[in-house]
C-alpha cells in the first residue's frame, strides 16, 4: 500500500482545493476528500491500474459532494456574500481588473448553485474541457456547456465587472 | 473574462492552505469497507456453501448452523439484484437480511441464469430454485476469482478458477451445464468483458480476445487500455485507443472504464439518467429524476436506478431502454452506504 500513501499525499493538497472551491467550506471539503480517500484505499488495487487515477479520484470527491447537497445531508451553502452583496462589490467600478474585481468574481462563484459551481471550478480552475467535465459530472457535454452558460450568466448578475461576451 | 475568472480562482484558492490530510484515518476508513466486503463475502460463501450442503454436510444441516436456505426466486424480470448495505439485499423478488446474505456483493456477477459468485476461489451459481451449485466441481480452492462477466446475448458465463493447478478461465454455458470453452491464463488475469462467446482478457502485458467458441486468441489492445464493456459490434474503452486485430471488428467507443453499454451496444450508461448514444443519434434520457445517482444494466437489458431521497436513502426503479415509465421496485434506507448492485463496481 506504500503506493497508495504516495498517491495520496502528492494528490490531496490539489483535490483539496478542488474541494474546497465545489464545496464552499474548508470542513465540508476534508469530509468529502477523506470519505472519498477512504473508498479509494479500498479499492486501490483497482483504482490503481486505471491510467489516470487522480482524475478518477477527483470525479469521486465532486461527486461526493454534489450528492451530500443534493441528498440534503449537508445544510451547509455558506457564500461568504449574499448574492446581492457579491452584485454590490462587483459593482466597484475600476479601469483595471484589479483586487476587487477579483474577489467579488470570487464571492460570485461561492454564491452559485453547487453543480454550476462545479463546472466553473473544473474549467476554469482544473483546465478540463467539456468532455473532462462531463466525465466528472456523469453527464453529456451538452448538459455541461448548459451548466456553464448559466453559471456564467449567475457570474454577470452577481458580478457586475464580468463583461459580456463569450466566455468560454 | 476567461481571464478574470481563472485569475479569481487562482488568486483564492492557491493561497488556501491545504490541511495535511489524516492517512492513518482514510486507512482506517478504507480498511473498515474493505472488512465489510471481505465478511459479505465470507457470510454469502458460508449461507451458500450451506444450502448446497445442508443435506450432505456431516455435521448436519445448514439450518443447524443458522442459516437457512435462500428458497424459490424469480428473475423473470431480470435478476433485480440490489443491496442496501448493512440492511437487506434484494434478489428476484425477495428481500433477505443483509447479515445473511451479504457476499452477492458488487463483486459478484448477475447471469440471466443467476449470481456467480466465488466461495473460497470456487465459482457457484445461484440460479432460480434458491440453491447454489459450483461451477466447477473439480476447481482447487485457491485466490485466482477474477470477477465473472456474463454474456448477453447466450446464457453463457466466463469465469476462472484453478484446474489441475493452473489457473484456468472457462466459458460455460449455465442453462445446460456445458463447457464452452476454457484457457490456461495466468494469475493476473482479469475478465474484462464477454459478448457473443469472446472474451476480453488482461493481464500485464494488455488486452487479448480469446473466443472460448473457435479457440481463437487476438491481440486488442496494449496494458494501459482497459475494456469497459463490449455489447452488440461496439468495444468501450478507457485509455489508449485499441489497436490490435482483436479489435478491428468493433466500433471503438472511449468512456469511463467503469462505464456500460445497453445491450444493443447503442448507448452508454454513466453515472447519469442521460444515456449517450455511440452513434450519430442523440442522447437517451430516461424517465428518471435528474439526481439519480446509481445504475446498472440488469441482466434482461433494463437499467436498474437508485435516486437519493430528501432526508436520506434511495428509491430504486427498473427503467426499459427507453423515454417509457420506469417500475418502482423499492426503498433502501441508506444506513450503511450507497446502494450495491449485484456485480456492478460503479
Amino acid at each position: 500500500m506504500d503506493d497508495f500513501d504516495e498517491f495520496f499525499r502528492a494528490t490531496w493538497p490539489r483535490l483539496f482545493r478542488t474541494a474546497y472551491a465545489v464545496a464552499g467550506d474548508a470542513a465540508s471539503a476534508e469530509d468529502a476528500l477523506q470519505a472519498a480517500f477512504a473508498r479509494v484505499f479500498a479499492s486501490w488495487r483497482r483504482i490503481s491500474s486505471v491510467d489516470h487515477p487522480e482524475a478518477y479520484v477527483r470525479r469521486m470527491v465532486v461527486n461526493e459532494i454534489i450528492g451530500d447537497r443534493r441528498r440534503g445531508w449537508w445544510r451547509r451553502e455558506r457564500p461568504t456574500a449574499e448574492p446581492d452583496q457579491a452584485g454590490a462589490a462587483g459593482r466597484v467600478q475600476s479601469p483595471e481588473v484589479g483586487v476587487a474585481d477579483r474577489q467579488a468574481v470570487w464571492a460570485a462563484v461561492r454564491a452559485l448553485p453547487v453543480r454550476q459551481r462545479a463546472v466553473i471550478v473544473l474549467r476554469y480552475y482544473e483546465d478540463l474541457s467539456e468532455r473532462e467535465i462531463a466525465e466528472v459530472l456523469g453527464c453529456s457535454p451538452g448538459t455541461v456547456k448548459s451548466q456553464a452558460s448559466a453559471a456564467l450568466a449567475n457570474l454577470r448578475r452577481n458580478a457586475a465587472v464580468l463583461p459580456n461576451g463569450d466566455l468560454a | 473574462m476567461t481571464t478574470l475568472l481563472r485569475d479569481a480562482l487562482h488568486d483564492e484558492l492557491d493561497a488556501v492552505p491545504a490541511p495535511p490530510g489524516d492517512l492513518t484515518a482514510v486507512r482506517r476508513r478504507g480498511r473498515r469497507i474493505r472488512g465489510t466486503r471481505r465478511a459479505a463475502a465470507g457470510g454469502a460463501a458460508a449461507l451458500l456453501v450451506g444450502v448446497v450442503a445442508g443435506l450432505t454436510w456431516p455435521h448436519g444441516s445448514a439450518g443447524d448452523r443458522g442459516v437457512e436456505p435462500v428458497g424459490p426466486l424469480d428473475y423473470s424480470h431480470g435478476l433485480r439484484a440490489y443491496a442496501d448495505p448493512g440492511v437487506a439485499l434484494h434478489l428476484g423478488g425477495r428481500t433477505i437480511a443483509y447479515g445473511d446474505l451479504q457476499g452477492l456483493d458488487t463483486d459478484a456477477a448477475a447471469t440471466p441464469d443467476g449470481v456467480v459468485y466465488y466461495a473460497v476461489g470456487v465459482p457457484y451459481l445461484l440460479p432460480e430454485s434458491g440453491e447454489a451449485r459450483t461451477l466447477e466441481p473439480d476447481a482447487e480452492p485457491g485466490s485466482f476469482a477474477p470477477t465473472a462477466k456474463a454474456d448477453s446475448l447466450n446464457p453463457w458465463v466466463a469465469y476462472g478458477a484453478v484446474l489441475d493447478g493452473r489457473p484456468t478461465v472457462v466459458v460455460r454455458d449455465t442453462g445446460t451445464g456445458e463447457e464452452v470453452g476454457h484457457r490456461r491464463v495466468t494469475e493476473d488475469t482479469v475478465i474484462d468483458a464477454l459478448h457473443d462467446g469472446v472474451v476480453m482478457l488482461r493481464d500485464q502485458g494488455g488486452t487479448v480476445a480469446w473466443d472460448a467458441v473457435r479457440g481463437t486468441v487476438e491481440e486488442v489492445a496494449g496494458p494501459k487500455t482497459r475494456i469497459a464493456d463490449v455489447q452488440g459490434s461496439v468495444m468501450l474503452y478507457d485509455g489508449p485507443r485499441p489497436d490490435g486485430p482483436g479489435a478491428d471488428a468493433y466500433q471503438l467507443v472511449q468512456g469511463g472504464v467503469d462505464a456500460q453499454l445497453t445491450f444493443d451496444g447503442q448507448f452508454v450508461l454513466s453515472w447519469s439518467p442521460v444515456l449517450e448514444s455511440t452513434g450519430t443519434g442523440g442522447p437517451l434520457r430516461l424517465a428518471l429524476p435528474e439526481n439519480a445517482t446509481f445504475f446498472t444494466i440488469d441482466t434482461d437489458g433494463s437499467i436498474l436506478a437508485a435516486v437519493p431521497r430528501r432526508g436520506g436513502g434511495s428509491t430504486v426503479y427498473d427503467c426499459p431502454e427507453s423515454t417509457a415509465e420506469c417500475a418502482l421496485l423499492g426503498t433502501l434506507a441508506g444506513r450503511g452506504g450507497d446502494p450495491e448492485f449485484i456485480g456492478n463496481d460503479m
